[in-house]
Parts: structure tokens; C-alpha cells; sequence
């Protein structure tokens, strides 16, 4: 019994299977893609900060449209959108608050 | 899936629910129309929706990202039929001027087979089905802000 997997190509919950019939497809040797979670809060951080910029821009867009040509946008799209610029920009400020809390919390330490 | 993923979901059933609203209208509108560019009477049109990822609908760390459906994406409309197959409506009407004028059937006119009875149940089954996607919305959003307070 050969080792089916070889334990530097586990990466998270994803793994190389080890060819073991050379009639199958070769994957053994090819690296795995690099994970999203390998970059650090500040990528993470401002990535989500484009998407929340995205939704904003996304509604605005969409009541401009609603303002200007009514037929050409349905009023759920409408307010989903809104829905999701408040819910984006919701969770932006939670986690911006909580970084500056444990900032404080670091700098009260004394 | 990401986070919104319901909320678009849900949308998808919004729009679906619309268009239903939009062709029941048409069909009650049209309840009377005698004459069509296509000849005969005007038919009632219905909807036919489908799933919108078709397939399989499954999740592995082994198949790649393009294959993955997740647990679907919502619903399409893929037409809007006419219904050519239940009964016209047969009025006795001769000095209509869309009145057939000969054989056994002389004398009557054609009109739509538009069941207002019909279309009126239709309507509220749509707009109840409109009512429980806002209602899906609505969870996600309360659901969302509820993740929110996790250790406020």
C-alpha cells in the first residue's frame, strides 16, 4: 500500500492525490494555487473595504436609475441593494470599531 | 457561497414573481380581444420557470471552483407560453363582426381562453409568493445584523 497522499501538498482542506496508475491524469507534481487565507488582515481588510465600495456605488447607481427612467428598475433590486450597502458597511464599522477597542485596550494597559 | 447569496437568491424569485404579476395582468386585460395579429383569438400566456444552475448540485475540496453549484442560485424564467391546448370561450353573438360565418358553429365568436376566476387565484398566489421571498430577505437581514451582536 502506497501513501496515497503526500503531506506537503495539504493545504487547508484541499490535497493532491497521489497518482498511483500511470494511465490516470497526472496531478501529483502540480502545486496547489495559493490559498486566500495565506494574506494578511490589511489585504483582507481592504479587499472587503472594495466590496462595501462596491455596493455603495452599486446602489447609488441603481436610485439614479430609479430617479431617472423608473420602468427600467424594479423596486426590490432597488432596495435589496440598499439592504446590502447598509448590511456591507454595517459589518465594516463593527470590525473597525473592534480593532480600534483592542488598540485602546492595548494602550490603557498600565 | 457568499454572504449575500440568500439575499440574491431570494431576488431571483422577486423578479420571477413580477413577471407572473406582469403576464397575469396582460391575460385579464386581454380577457376580451377577439382578434390577433397571428389570427384568432387572443391566448392566455403562462410562465414556466426553471432552476437557474442546472445539474448537480454538490460540494467537495476536490472538484474545481467553475464546477461547484453550491446549493443552486435561484430561479429563471426560461418562457412565457401561450396555452394553445384548454377550450376557447364560445359566445353567441352574430352581428359580431369576428363572428364565424359558416358551419356548424355559425354565428358564434371566439373569445380568449382567459379564466379571470383563474387569473384572479393566480394573482394572489403570486403576490403571496412575492410576499414570502421579501420574507426570506428579511430573515437574512435579521439574521446578518443578529451576527452582528455576537459578543457586543
Amino acid at each position: 500500500m502506497t501513501n496515497l497522499f503526500d503531506p506537503g501538498q495539504v493545504q487547508g482542506n484541499a490535497m493532491q492525490i497521489a497518482r498511483t496508475d500511470p494511465n490516470h491524469l497526472p496531478g501529483r507534481n502540480q502545486p496547489l494555487p495559493a490559498s486566500p487565507n495565506e494574506t494578511g488582515f490589511r489585504d483582507a481588510l481592504m479587499g472587503s473595504l472594495g466590496d462595501v465600495n462596491d455596493a455603495q456605488i452599486n446602489h447609488e447607481q441603481l436610485s439614479i436609475q430609479a430617479v431617472v427612467n423608473p420602468d427600467s428598475v424594479e423596486a426590490h433590486d432597488l432596495t435589496i441593494a440598499a439592504a446590502e450597502a447598509n448590511m456591507t458597511l454595517g459589518i465594516t464599522r463593527n470590525v473597525v470599531d473592534r480593532v480600534i477597542q483592542a488598540y485602546r485596550d492595548i494602550t490603557n494597559l498600565r | 457561497m457568499g454572504m449575500f447569496s440568500s439575499i440574491n437568491t431570494a431576488a431571483s424569485g422577486l423578479t420571477a414573481q413580477r413577471l407572473r404579476q406582469d403576464v397575469i395582468s396582460n391575460n385579464i386585460a386581454n380577457a376580451n380581444t377577439t382578434r390577433t395579429s397571428e389570427g384568432g383569438p387572443f391566448r392566455r400566456s403562462r410562465v414556466i420557470l426553471r432552476p437557474r444552475t442546472e445539474g448537480p448540485t454538490w460540494k467537495s475540496p476536490f472538484i474545481p471552483q467553475p464546477l461547484d453549484n453550491g446549493v443552486g442560485q435561484g430561479v429563471r424564467v426560461t418562457e412565457v407560453q401561450k396555452d394553445m391546448d384548454s377550450e376557447l370561450r364560445m359566445v353567441y353573438d352574430p352581428t359580431h363582426p369576428d363572428a364565424i360565418q359558416s358551419g356548424p358553429r355559425a354565428g358564434y365568436v371566439e373569445y380568449p381562453n382567459v379564466n379571470v376566476v383563474t387569473e384572479m387565484v393566480d394573482m394572489i398566489d403570486a403576490s403571496r409568493a412575492y410576499e414570502a421571498n421579501v420574507a426570506v430577505v428579511n430573515g437574512a437581514r435579521q439574521m446578518f445584523q443578529r451576527a452582528l451582536e455576537i459578543g457586543r
